[in-house]
């Protein structure tokens, strides 16, 4: 058995979290930059905020309905997902971290057979540990115990947990639910799987296996497979190893002043050579792009993107940032209003099987000894504290985040006080 | 058909009362034919529960069910309505959803179900079960039906018990 347990309106929940009030009241989340709509309340979701819906176009509706906003704060909602996540760890032996706001559990072996009571006890303990509201679905496969989650927010909203348990609950819950809102059915899916007269999930299992696996291949096999309660898609206890790593961001506002952009991409870059130490991986090419804003159409459009190959995989800063630049001053072209640009370290390789180059003219013993010292500072002292200098302190790009609520539970300067 | 399940008594009701388990959540429950003489009255079973919510699941699963509601012991009136259904003169057969001895149900189980279940993992598994291995079924109740957990080779097979009875 799999348990998919799924943080309601995570990061609404978690700024209501520190900010009681709001409770009951219409929350949205904004995107970087304050863009859009990306997390809802079900309060903001009952007075017609669509989810993706940009920030300009519902201003009117924002401020009629008193609708509390706030802007992404991922340092936040990362903290209380660790939390989460740590409660988790409490109740079962294994689960699989599926993204920063639901979890699978591995529900196999367990000493107790009551599910239920594992169900209601993960909630419970969840809320009161943490303060987050989740919603848990119970199922035989990924796929089920997913719908199962599904199914509970929409038709057991009060007791927050379903458990596909037999047969008839199990048909209840695919009969309920549309052929295009099952895990893995895309939207080209799910209208080619309407013409063919499948309308729910409950139609989809009744179709003929050879059929599936012509017109859908083995993905849609094991797909079907899962919907009949049969386990076909693996755990993935660990995360698996990135085979590329994209940063980058839009601006806060719109740059046009080389230096500017080339902080911002330094910063890109670094972010990148980070990550790949940390999933001990180095790169061979540097990919860089920057572009205009695309939706203003009535200034002079410019998009351009550029590979640096590396003369040796490297994961080393210096070297990361020297070719995002070199690649940048390729591609920059000034008279141009600039929206975005970003670093993507592709090619990657294992730290320890790097191919050495006869002409490599640097000390990589050394410059190791350099990068895990200044990661070990950073992690220490905080982020970024030991930096490149071309990374700069400015930060023109910065995001926007106009209603950025507190670093409650990772910024010491930051805690609530209370006053008794 | 097997009745693994205890018949309700006051007493049990007593002790639900003294452990706080107020919630019990009714259902129709069919699997005592042929246990007792009359036959016509209604069978009943019953589950314990100490919270209102995990009361509730169980209710939305069998919510199509005639007999499905929740008891509240705490409310006199239904205290009284339960009381009533174990009277000899009630026209329920009242069962809590308990086994008194699971070792023993489950040796009951694998001496008379058996082939059964042999023939149940011919028809519906790939497993080649050899002949000096040997499974062991484990019993579960959920929702208020009996269940067969089946392992082999890593595998979990979870059968509803009246499906073994059908082979």
């Amino acid at each position: 058995m799999y348990a998919l347990v799924d943080c309601n309106n995570f990061y609404c929940s978690c700024e209501r979290v520190f900010n009681p009030k709001l409770e009951g009241k219409p929350v949205v989340v904004l995107s970087n930059n304050d863009g859009c709509a990306i997390a809802r309340s079900e309060e903001a979701k009952k007075i017609g905020i669509v989810m993706g819906t940009p920030a300009y176009l519902m201003e009117d509706l924002l401020k009629a309905h008193q609708v509390a906003v706030f802007s992404s704060n991922y340092t936040l909602y990362g903290d209380m997902s660790d939390r989460v996540m740590k409660t988790f760890a409490s109740f079962v032996p294994r689960f699989e971290i599926y993204s920063i706001d639901e979890a699978f559990l591995d529900l196999h072996d367990l000493p107790y057979h009551d599910l239920l009571k594992l169900g209601t006890a993960v909630r419970k303990t969840v809320q009161q540990n943490t303060g987050i509201p989740v919603t848990v679905g119970i199922a035989p496969t990924k796929t089920l115990a997913k719908m199962a989650n599904r199914y509970a927010k929409k038709k057991h909203k009060n007791t927050g947990v379903f458990w596909a348990a037999n047969e008839r609950l199990t048909s209840e819950m695919l009969e309920c639910t549309d052929v295009g809102d099952v895990w893995g059915i895309g939207h080209q899916y799910a209208l080619f799987l309407k013409r063919n007269g499948f309308n729910t999930a409950a139609d989809f299992i009744k179709a003929p296996d050879e059929w599936v696996r012509v017109n859908m291949s083995v993905v849609g096999q094991r797909m079907l497979n899962e919907l009949r309660g049969v386990p076909s898609i693996a755990w993935e206890f660990e995360a698996t190893t990135k085979k590329n790593i994209c940063t980058s961001r839009s601006f806060g506002k719109l740059l046009t002043k080389k230096e500017d952009i080339q902080e911002a991409l330094c910063n890109h870059a670094a972010a990148c050579a980070l990550k790949l130490r940390q999933q001990k991986t180095c790169c061979n090419t540097v990919h860089v792009f920057i572009n205009t804003n695309p939706h203003k159409t009535n200034e002079p459009q410019y998009a351009r993107t550029i590979n640096v190959a590396l003369q040796s995989s490297s994961n080393n800063t210096s070297e990361i940032i020297k070719a995002a630049i070199q690649g940048f001053n390729v591609i920059f072209s000034p008279g141009y209003r600039f929206m975005k640009c970003g670093v993507i370290v592709m090619d990657l390789v294992p730290e320890a099987q790097v191919q050495v180059s006869l002409f490599d003219g640097a000390d990589r013993s050394k410059n190791k000894i350099v990068m895990t010292t200044m990661d070990k500072l950073n992690r220490s002292l905080g982020k970024e504290m030991v930096r490149f200098a071309i990374q700069g302190f400015e930060k023109k790009f910065k995001l926007r985040a106009d209603h950025l609520s507190q670093k409650y539970t990772t910024d010491i300067n930051q805690v609530l006080k209370i006053k008794i | 058909m097997l009745q693994p399940f205890e018949p309700m008594k006051l007493g049990y009701i007593q002790k639900l009362v003294k452990l706080k388990k107020h919630f019990l959540v009714s259902q129709t429950y069919n699997r005592y034919a042929g246990c007792f003489s009359d036959e016509d009255k209604i069978g009943v079973l019953f589950s314990e529960y100490d919270a209102e919510g995990q009361a509730q699941i169980h209710l939305n699963a069998v919510r199509h069910d005639k007999y499905a509601s929740i008891i509240d012991l705490r409310k006199p009136k239904h205290y009284k309505r339960i009381v009533e259904m174990m009277q000899p003169r009630s026209e329920y057969f009242a069962f809590w959803a308990v086994v008194s001895n699971t070792a023993d149900l489950e040796k009951r189980i694998n001496l008379t179900y058996k082939d059964n279940m042999k023939a149940y993992i011919t028809k519906h598994t790939t497993w080649r079960i050899g002949g000096e291995e040997t499974i062991r079924p484990a019993i579960a109740v959920i929702f208020g039906e009996l269940f067969i957990t089946l392992k082999y080779a890593g595998q979990t097979l979870k059968v509803a018990f009246s499906d073994i009875e059908k082979v």
